[in-house]
């Protein structure tokens, strides 16, 4: 994603997915959005998030024994749809 | 959960065709005249002689079969990469071809010295003829899987800033020349003997210098650098999850290339034609066909996981 200017949804998802799925990446998140939401991979919003990250959660859990990877690959994907959390002012 | 899997075709064809070369190394062994006699294995009758022969093979034959298996999974591989439209898809696939000649190359020779054992009953000119030829089939087939190797390697790792470190380049490139003296050395030597039978590639020594050694040293160059590339390569890819199963693409290349290197050396500086001996040399070849089944065996696993990727 460096060097896009205003990154979409799309754009963050596949660079947070490309820390675990290199070069794949893309290919990955392209197929389970079709598959799973039916919609134009490049047209995805945030509110959609909430419903791929976990089939995502699922399925990567399939190709990667190591759980605390899986979690922490979801983890990145919650932060782009839950809101921000508000920092205490002292 | 799986989504549009490619069919299971490459694979399959392979493994018929590791099944099919077993099938008729294991007639050979039964069914051709065995003209070595028992000589070499003492107290055993010519069928005693076919079965001991049959039992050491069985290792030899899953190796095959593991071999085959693993060149139609990195080409179900390719056919994923290609479906995916990715500019890598030509070079995964002409690494499968290299690694299914190389597969390939492992019952060919082993029935060319079922053959040799044959023709060592008749004629001198027609065995020594078959040795000659044995022995450039033998070099050839793994010659063109090297090639094709090195040069899917370099497509590959080409399109990534490697940056190879000074320090592991200098340590191929002695290892390199470690094992070509010490090849050519113990090669050459036996054209030096005083014994006129010692020649036992019956060749001349410039046609075996220019069309056996060189080409030897040349497919363990490029197969080194191969390796060394593909393990660099997979070392500096991208993708926490992607990366280990690449590298495990990447170790069973290197284990593969490597134990080639140490067959051919060991089976050109000390030949032995279709005979069946227990002895170290017998084992020590053994073993390294069982570390090469091995290689075979993890590029299967890492394919398998990267396919596993592309299904879901």
């Amino acid at each position: 994603m460096p060097g896009v200017k205003n990154p979409t949804t799309y754009d963050r998802l596949v660079a947070i997915t490309h820390v675990y799925l290199g070069p794949a990446a893309d290919r990955f998140i392209n197929r389970q959005i079709e598959n799973h939401l039916h919609k134009d991979p490049k047209t995805i919003t945030k509110e959609d998030l909430r419903s791929l990250s976990d089939w995502i959660k699922v399925i990567v859990g399939l190709i990667c024994d190591d759980q605390d990877i899986v979690e922490e690959y979801t983890n990145e994907i919650r932060k782009l749809y839950l809101p921000k959390p508000k920092r205490n002012k002292i | 959960m799986l989504m549009g899997r490619i069919s299971r075709g490459p694979t399959f064809k392979a493994l018929t065709i590791g099944v099919l070369l077993s099938l008729v190394y294991v007639a050979l062994i039964f069914f051709l005249p065995d003209h070595s006699n028992s000589a070499h294995l003492d107290n055993l009758s010519s069928s005693q002689y076919k079965q001991a022969l049959f039992l050491v093979s069985l290792p030899a034959i899953l190796v095959w079969l593991i071999a085959f298996y693993a060149a139609g999974r990195i080409r179900i591989y390719a056919h994923y990469l290609e479906r995916g439209k990715t500019t890598v898809f030509p070079l995964v696939s002409l690494l499968a071809k290299g690694i299914f000649l190389l597969a390939l190359s492992l019952p060919i020779a082993a029935i060319l010295n079922r053959f040799l054992n044959f023709f060592e009953g008749y004629s001198t000119d027609v065995y020594h003829a078959s040795i000659i030829t044995t022995n450039y089939v033998n070099l050839i087939l793994p010659l063109f899987g090297f090639v094709l190797i090195y040069y899917s390697v370099r497509g590959i790792t080409s399109k990534k800033k490697l940056d190879l470190k000074l320090t592991s380049a200098k340590l191929l490139v002695a290892l390199y020349l470690v094992i070509g003296i010490l090849y050519s050395y113990e090669t050459l030597r036996h054209f030096t003997s005083n014994n006129a039978g010692s020649n036992v590639y019956y060749l001349p020594t410039a046609v075996f210098i220019l069309t056996i050694l060189l080409p030897y040293l040349y497919a363990w160059y490029i197969g080194l650098a191969s390796a060394y590339d593909m393990l660099f390569y997979a070392k500096k890819t991208p993708g926490i999850i992607f990366k280990r199963s690449l590298y495990v693409i990447a170790s069973g290349l290197a284990v593969v290339i490597i134990s080639f290197i140490a067959m051919q050396y060991f089976s050109t500086i000390d030949p032995a034609y279709g005979h069946l001996e227990f002895n170290s040399r017998e084992i020590m070849s053994a073993l390294i066909k069982l570390i090469s089944g091995l290689g075979f065996y993890l590029m299967a696993r890492g394919a398998n996981k990267l396919i596993r990727i592309e299904e879901v």
